[in-house]
């Protein structure tokens, strides 16, 4: 699903969904490509439910986190670790970057131009019509030329990922497909849908290649009582 | 489509509010409730006669809704627990000069710089008093982004009707988490000003909003007529919902994001065959006391549940007074308590 | 001269509060003349600071708004922002806007706010009992400078006048006093200009008026007089700082 780069990129309107996919993008390379993953996460406009929050997680299942600067995860500080660099050497491993929000996520790829330079680059745009500055095709087409300038590189694919958390319904997903297909300008790369409601129909229904994600990004409020005694 | 649309709590606030009439906004930025001035400096600019202003502090931008007010407009501010710190002075002020306002606080870990974390230690501040003087303010805690949309949308007309500052508190997580919600239509019929809010005196005698008033007998006077109004608002406004409760021996207390937490907890223990339920305060003041003295009878104990070191706490005692025991849980400095930890913390008192 | 001291429309019939030879009454005539000149009463909002002139809602015949101290300003631009047919008096001393409300007064002039604020400089804290100001001259005693305003302790004066017209925004800037006929006139012209430019929609103004403070001076009202004309303008020249329309390089056409 992801293809043959080794480099993907994965940008938004704020709160379309980007890390749990780039989250998922991750786990399904490292499973199926036997290769060292390193998830990017360059997420320094949102300071709450990012990547760098399952750290322990994501190393258990091979993959690693490169995010803020080491002590200052917590602050909201927009400081980037300076390891992030190695990614671009170390041409055996995969990369995921998790982009910030809206046209300024894009921004920070923009510093690494010079390391982008020889090398193809997956900059995928996610887009869940149901968020307030995805609700008009327009808009997101907008955004997406704001961050392929912001980005200095072209955003080459779409993402859908058209939800209402946990309120989703077939219909809700079905209209929010119809309308990201109307994106002509992009290339649908794959649906994705929560596994709480996946159901196999779906890939003959939509007729797009659709990406189950597992849901990694659980409040404590989610928490279920499986490992009490 | 569905008419749902997915946003953030702080987005929902900015939404909420621009639905409820509010074209004025002031404000600082300040993590994590930033999402509020962006999203208003987006949309305020094309509505007619509306303006996002970013203030120099936020000693300024509650001065700045004191004077928007003040000509009769919905305008609001927000910020987070040091922002809010810097408003006392202000809101004091308004609620003595009787000027209708909304004020979010996305609360933050605190004291101090703290953290960005969310906490519950600003009841104290917002609850009993923060600024000077004899005051109240109406506080108000959603719990879900939906309530925070909801919440925002009364505030106004809460604020309007008694001629009152009204705060929203949220946790921070809650002003970053992203959750379905549906908006009321544009409000267009507001509560008429004309009799009190600065137009200038073309048809009328001068007005004046001060509230400086020298002779002791008259701020007595003043301070009674705003204890009437208080105790109209105690009387209509106390808000709460109740989860389990009927017959349920363990009442849990808890408002906010963590309730959410609670219910998880109570599921569990009536999972058990433990009768537990929650009383979730949702206007913090007025206090819901009669709702919770109406569970003395059938409690073993209350279990409150905050994020924080025990400040809602102190409320529910005087309520319970002394007639049950009344234990207390609580993780601060941003620390989200589980599920797990509070069910081991309710059942050592089982 | 017969002209001040004409009761003009503006203005009620009660007796003023403040001292005898005050500047405050004085400008309170020039404000309501200004305005009843330029027939704007009907729609000015006054805003009253912390100082003795907090009570100054005794005397206009106009709406009122009574701000923290120091805050005036930001009142001043909620009040404009949510109605800008209102025409905003934001009239401060010097500890309320100099000190207290360093900040509200700056970022209003920064943003250019089509108000007009008077600002009284009596270089002392008339109200509390004639403490020290930042605009208390060097040498000058005061009851928190009892040996004279020490620079190495208590630093130099502020200016506002020239700090304000390092921004870009404001449309008009003048210091006038109150020592001699010509100054009042001067003083009265000031005034009367900045509310005709807010009302023409031309931005920020402000008015310093050196202005005596006998009570905490300690002085006659004539030795006051003297003092600002031997003392206060050698610290305070002047003059007009600015009167010109910056023109933004940005428009609004995003
Ligand atoms: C927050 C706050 N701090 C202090 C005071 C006390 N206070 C009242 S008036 C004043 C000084 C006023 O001086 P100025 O602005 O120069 O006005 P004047 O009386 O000289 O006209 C002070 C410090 C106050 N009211 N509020
Ligand atoms: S104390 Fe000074 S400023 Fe205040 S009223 Fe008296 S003379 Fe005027
Ligand atoms: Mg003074």
């Amino acid at each position: 699903m992801i293809g043959k780069r080794r480099l993907t990129a994965i940008c938004g309107a704020f709160g379309t969904g980007k890390t749990e996919v780039s989250v998922n993008i991750a786990i399904e390379l490292a499973a199926e490509q036997k290769k060292r993953v390193i998830l990017v996460d360059l997420d320094i406009v949102n300071l709450y439910f990012r990547s760098r929050d399952k750290r322990n997680e994501l190393a258990a299942k091979g993959i690693k986190i490169i995010s803020g600067a080491k002590g200052f995860e917590n602050a909201d500080l927009p400081a980037l670790a300076p390891e992030i660099l190695e990614v671009f050497a170390q041409k055996e491993t995969l990369v995921v970057f998790d982009l910030g929000g809206s046209d300024y996520g894009g921004t920070v790829l923009s510093r690494f131009n010079e390391q982008l330079k020889d090398e193809k680059i997956n900059l995928w745009l996610v887009v869940n019509p149901f968020r307030p500055f995805n609700e008009k095709n327009k808009d997101t087409l907008a955004m997406a030329e704001q961050i392929s300038v912001r980005a200095r590189l072209p955003v080459n694919g779409i993402i859908a990922n058209p939800h209402l958390m946990n309120q989703t319904t077939i219909e809700d997903i079905k209209q929010g497909v119809e309308q990201i297909k109307q994106l002509e300008r992009y290339p649908l790369k794959f649906l994705t849908v929560m596994e709480d409601y996946y159901k196999p129909e779906m890939e003959e229904e939509f007729a797009i290649p659709i990406m189950v994600l597992s849901k990694n990004m659980i409040q404590p409020w989610e928490q279920k009582f499986t490992n009490l005694s | 489509m569905s008419k749902k649309v997915l946003m953030k709590g702080n987005e929902a606030v900015a939404e909420s509010a621009i639905r409820a009439g509010c074209k004025l906004y002031f404000g600082y930025p300040i993590t994590p409730q930033s999402e509020i001035p962006e999203y208003m400096s987006r949309k305020l600019p094309q509505i007619p006669g509306g303006a996002y202003i970013q203030a120099e502090t936020e000693v300024s931008a509650i001065n700045m809704v004191y004077g928007a007010a003040s000509a009769g407009a919905r305008a609001m501010t927000t910020s987070s627990s040091p922002g809010i710190s810097l408003m006392m002075e202000g809101i004091s002020y308004i609620a003595c000069a009787e000027v209708p306002c909304v004020i979010v606080n996305v609360m933050r870990g605190g004291p101090g710089l703290g953290n960005i974390s969310p906490e519950q230690a600003d009841y104290f501040q917002v609850v009993k008093g923060g600024g000077h003087g004899n005051y109240r303010l109406v506080v108000l805690a959603p719990s879900s982004v939906q309530e925070m949309a909801d919440l925002t949308y009364d505030a106004f007309d809460i604020a309007d009707r008694y001629r009152v500052p009204v705060m929203l508190v949220a946790e921070g997580n809650l002003g970053q988490m992203m959750e379905p919600v549906e908006f009321k239509e544009l409000k267009t019929e507001f509560i008429d000003k004309s009799d009190w809010a600065l137009t200038g005196t073309q048809n009328h005698e001068p007005k004046i909003i001060t509230s400086i008033l020298l002779d002791p007998e008259t701020m007595e006077k003043h301070i009674h007529k705003l204890y009437e109004k208080y105790a109209l608002i105690e009387k209509n406004e106390v808000r709460f919902e109740e989860y389990l409760t009927d017959g349920a021996e363990i009442i849990i207390i808890a408002y906010g994001l963590i309730s959410r937490v609670a219910r998880n907890v109570v599921d569990k223990l009536r999972e058990e065959g433990i009768k537990a339920g929650i009383l979730r305060p949702v206007s913090l003041w007025p206090f819901p006391n009669e709702a919770i003295k109406s569970k003395i009878k059938q409690a073993k104990f209350f279990f409150v549940c905050e994020m924080s070191m025990g400040q809602m706490v102190e409320d529910v005692r005087l309520a319970v007074n002394g007639a049950k025991p009344v234990h207390f849980f609580g993780r601060c400095g941003g620390v989200v308590p589980t599920p797990i930890e509070m069910y081991d913390n309710v059942k050592r008192y089982l | 001269m017969e002209k001040i001291f004409k009761k003009p429309k503006g203005l009620n019939d009660k007796t003023m509060h403040y001292c005898p030879g005050c500047g405050h009454g004085i400008v309170h005539k020039m404000i309501a003349q200004s305005l009843e000149e330029l027939n704007l009463l009907e729609r000015t909002i006054f805003i009253s600071p912390v100082g003795c002139a907090v009570f100054a809602y005794w005397y206009f015949n106009t709406d009122h708004i009574q701000a923290a101290h120091g805050r005036a300003p930001s009142a001043a631009t909620g009040l404009k922002r949510a109605n800008p047919e209102l025409i905003i008096v934001s009239y401060q001393g010097d500890g309320d806007l100099a000190s207290a409300g360093t900040a509200e007064i700056v970022h209003a002039a920064a943003r250019g706010e089509n108000i007009s604020v008077i600002f009284i400089n009596n270089a002392v804290y008339g109200m509390t009992g004639g403490q020290m100001a930042p605009t208390t001259l060097v040498g000058q005693k005061t009851s928190t400078s009892p040996f004279g305003r020490d620079p190495h302790f208590a630093g130099h004066p502020l200016k506002v006048c020239e700090m304000l017209a390092t921004t870009k925004a404001p449309r008009y800037i003048e210091r006038t006093s109150l020592d001699s006929i010509a100054n009042l006139n001067r003083t009265k012209k000031a005034v009367k200009k900045s509310f005709d430019l807010q009302a023409k929609g031309e931005g920020f103004s402000l008015v310093e008026v050196l202005s005596p403070c006998p009570t905490n001076w300690g002085m006659s009202p004539p030795e006051a007089m003297d003092w600002i004309a031997d003392k206060m303008i050698k610290e305070y020249p002047l003059g007009v700082f600015r009167d010109e329309r910056a023109d933004s390089e940005v428009k609004n056409d995003l």
